[in-house]
């Protein structure tokens, strides 16, 4: 409606012009037409002038018309003072130039109403265009030094003493400059450029080192396979033939990253273009299925995202000094620690902040702390006193941070932090500051709707899919566009045939006073239901104190009867005295789920770890030690597992398992493939049709080694 | 079969039928519901019970399930329930 205000009022104006000359020309009065400049100019500082008070001013609305990414720009500020001021000028100009054009209608002679108005108006009006062209590239000049992304750096953007990174507290003074970035860089690129590999796997914790070594890949245009678990098993699983493994962490079998930066100069090169839309960054999420899942990225993305930020956060981020306590191998630690604080040229640390005591000496300057939920929760826990910090400003993602710990951190770090939401697939989606409201904004340039099941799904352009991210987090969209988020849609699970969000039940027990944290999580063996892992808070333990476990569990189980049906309440209850997490603060849910997992006990010394469970089907792991006293007696010239030690086993796991009694087995009814060697990792699969009992050993490849069957009596 | 062992067999089957953790056959009170409050089973728990207690005893609940509610109300009504089928028999 705004906007057809303004065409009207534009509208009007012109009209009001045309008409004048319209009548001018009618009446052929040539002084009428006289005045005519002089009234064009009072209808440009009209229109010019107004936008100084209504904003936004008329040059920037004429800017933006034509330069959309102003909008989002880092400097969007900067470039609307700017704008303002040109207006400004212009109106005076109009002012100036209106009078001089009035001025002239009274003249003797119409020569120099002529002369001014039809020649000298219009070289002035040129100069001034000229002239602001001029200013404007030195501004756009200065500007750019402040955020130039990685892609975009030449030798040249900046002074080579600027400072990229610093140690400790920033009054420590131990700097890495522009001049060390670039020298250090030319070394590693040297390197790169002296092995035939195109693809490494990245994984630094020193973060200049880091990202020395990351823009230098860039540059040399390999892929890069980020991830923060160099766990051998996990290496030996994602590092195909022909990759290479770039760490300081000493790994078996890596390249060195310190001995290449700290080995002798090779001087100083120009940084090798790079093109940010055919980069390839492999991100693997912490996922908590224990399986690596990579998502590729780019830089492209990247910058937008960080160019949004600064658009949004720009002025907080020059105050301030950037330290991070979150892992640069994840999105959300490698855009805020490391990416976007070297775009803008605001110095980072160069080791992570690792423990919370770290914080109390940072109150030399004001910082920009880049962090997460788990890590703000223990650094606040049991601290009473102010830390004193100059001024902070505290940006926290991965996890949803409760108002309580936000609360906390404001009384003790000094700032209400400002928590992103977003995921490696999306980067940032939306923003809230707890303390304002719970409902989170979304960022000005994400589009946010639901699926069918409520999930939200994302549209924005640092998303390359046109269609959108559809993310597995449950939603309630507003009219005003902000929303909250309901819990993760995996959080919902059915317990024959009840949908249940374990999200919800995790919350009640943490609303008990009683309760200090807990996880709830579906299980499945004989039946559906669900198991609760729940940490005591101090209360909690001393009410419990001598309690049988047995009473605890009924408690809880009555306590939470006041808001579930049956089926839904736990059945296992396990009282811990923290949640399995990882460094990330998500919870290892293999590791929770593993305390409640049936257990089958050692047979003859033979240990077994069960690796799927259903109601009538499990199969279980093992390896038969050669000390195992099956073979005795049995071909001791060559040992293998007789069929009798087979049934056995078969037997002792289904009794344990399916909770049968199988009387006495005809050893006749099984068939061998091939024969069980000691030490052979096995696997025993057993299922289970009303009384009749089938078992297969197979090795790890699926091989079958034998099969066979056997009776129980009547399941009890 | 005395009442009292029956009682303590019935307990037994409740407990490994159901698979219930931490739970004794002393836990379980005589006359305190099953279902709702009390120990708190569900239907599938009342299902997989009806199937265990026929196969033990090889006793049939009625198709009528205001009986069953009423039979399987405590450990003592289930004990009276089966008592009363096994002497039903008996004659």
């Amino acid at each position: 409606m705004a906007w057809t205000h303004k065409k009207i009022k534009v509208v009007v104006c012109i009209g009001f012009l045309v008409c004048g000359g319209i009548v001018a020309i009618i009446t052929r009065s040539a002084r009428v037409l006289t005045f005519y400049p002089a009234l064009v100019n009072l209808f440009f500082l009209v229109l010019f002038g107004h936008t100084l008070f209504a904003g936004p001013s008329m040059v920037y609305r004429f800017a933006t018309l034509k330069d959309k990414s102003i909008a989002i720009s880092p400097y969007r500020k900067k470039i609307a003072a700017y704008c303002r001021n040109v207006t400004l000028v212009w109106c005076c100009f109009f002012i100036v130039n209106g009078s001089i054009a009035l001025m002239s209608v009274f003249g003797e002679s119409l020569g120099f109403w002529a002369l001014y108005n039809g020649c000298i108006a219009y070289i002035l009006m040129g100069l001034l265009f000229i002239g602001e062209y001029i200013v404007r590239k030195i501004v756009q000049k200065n500007m750019k030094n402040d955020f130039i992304p990685l892609t975009k750096v030449r030798l040249n953007s900046r002074d080579m003493d600027s400072i990229v990174c610093y140690q400790g507290k920033y009054s420590d003074g131990i700097f890495k400059t522009w001049k060390d970035f670039a020298a250090d860089c030319t070394k590693m690129r040297h390197y790169l450029m002296s092995q035939q590999v195109d693809k490494w796997i990245l994984n630094c914790e020193d973060c200049y080192y880091f990202y020395v070594t990351f823009a230098s890949l860039l540059q040399c245009r390999k892929e890069i396979l980020l991830t923060a678990n160099i766990t051998p098993e996990f290496i030996k699983e994602i590092r195909l033939p022909g990759i290479g493994f770039l760490t300081d962490q000493k790994a078996p079998d890596s390249t060195d990253i310190a001995a290449i930066i700290e080995g002798p100069a090779v001087g100083i090169e120009e940084f090798p273009a790079i093109d940010a839309a055919e980069t390839k960054i492999h991100m693997y999420t912490s996922g908590s299925t224990g399986h690596p899942k990579a998502v590729l990225q780019r830089m492209k993305e990247f910058e937008e995202d960080n160019a949004f930020i600064m658009s949004k956060w720009g002025d907080e981020f020059y105050k301030r000094i950037v330290c991070s306590c979150v892992n640069q191998h994840h999105i959300y630690g490698l855009l805020f620690s490391v990416v976007l604080p070297f775009a803008s040229g605001v110095p980072f640390r160069r080791n992570r902040i690792t423990i919370p005591a770290e914080f109390k000496d940072l109150t030399d300057t004001s910082y920009m702390i880049v962090a997460v939920p788990a890590f703000l929760k223990r650094t606040i826990e049991g601290e009473t006193a102010s830390f004193g910090l100059k001024s902070p400003f505290i940006f926290t993602s991965g996890g949803v941070l409760t108002p309580d710990v936000a609360k906390k951190t404001d009384e003790i770090m000094g700032f209400w932090p400002v928590e992103v939401y977003g995921s490696t697939e999306t980067s940032g989606i939306a923003w809230r500051q707890s303390k304002n409201s719970l409902e989170w904004t979304p960022f000005d340039n994400a589009e946010i709707t639901q699926n069918a099941d409520g999930c939200l799904i994302i549209r924005s352009p640092y998303i390359s899919d046109p269609a959108g991210f559809e993310t597995a987090d449950l939603v309630e969209i507003f009219p005003d566009g902000r929303f909250l988020l309901k819990g993760r849609s995996d959080s919902i699970v059915k317990i024959e045939e009840k949908r249940i969000s374990v999200t919800e039940v995790e919350n009640r027990l943490n609303q008990n006073p009683y309760v200090k944290d807990s996880c709830v999580i579906a299980m499945a063996d004989r039946r559906q239901y669900l198991a609760a892992a729940v940490v005591l808070s101090a209360a909690g333990v001393e009410k419990f104190a001598g309690t049988e476990k047995f009473e605890i569990n009924q408690y809880f189980r009555n306590y939470l009867a006041g808001f579930f049906e049956a089926v839904v309440l736990p059945r296992k209850w396990r009282y811990l005295d923290a949640i399995p997490q990882n460094a990330m603060g998500k919870r290892k849910k293999d590791e929770i789920k593993a305390l409640f997992e049936k257990k089958i006990d050692d047979i003859h010394g033979i240990s077994f770890a069960i690796k799927e469970q259903e109601e009538n089907k499990v199969a279980v792991t093992f390896a038969a030690p050669e000390s195992c006293d099956f073979y005795d007696g049995h071909f001791p010239e060559k040992k293998f597992l007789p069929a009798v030690a087979q049934f056995h086993i078969a037997v002792k796991v289904a009794e344990q398992y399916f909770k049968v009694e199988i009387p006495q087995v005809e050893t006749r009814r099984i068939k061998f493939s091939h024969p069980i060697l000691p030490e052979k990792a096995m696997v025993l699969t057993i299922t289970c049709e009303g009384s009749r009992l089938q078992f297969s050993y197979c090795d790890e490849t699926g091989k079958e080694y034998s099969r066979g069957t056997f009776f129980a009596k009547e399941r009890v | 079969m005395d009442m009292d062992e029956l009682k303590l067999e019935i307990k037994k089957i409740i407990i490994s039928s159901l698979e219930l953790e931490d739970i004794k056959p002393e836990n379980i009170k005589d006359a305190e519901p099953l279902f709702g409050a009390g120990l708190g089973l569900d239907s599938i728990d009342a299902l997989e019970l009806g199937i265990a207690l026929k196969k033990k005893f090889g006793i049939s609940f009625s198709a009528e399930s205001s009986d069953n509610r009423k039979h399987f109300a405590s450990v003592d009504a289930l004990a009276a329930y089966i008592a009363a089928q096994k002497n039903g028999e008996a004659k």
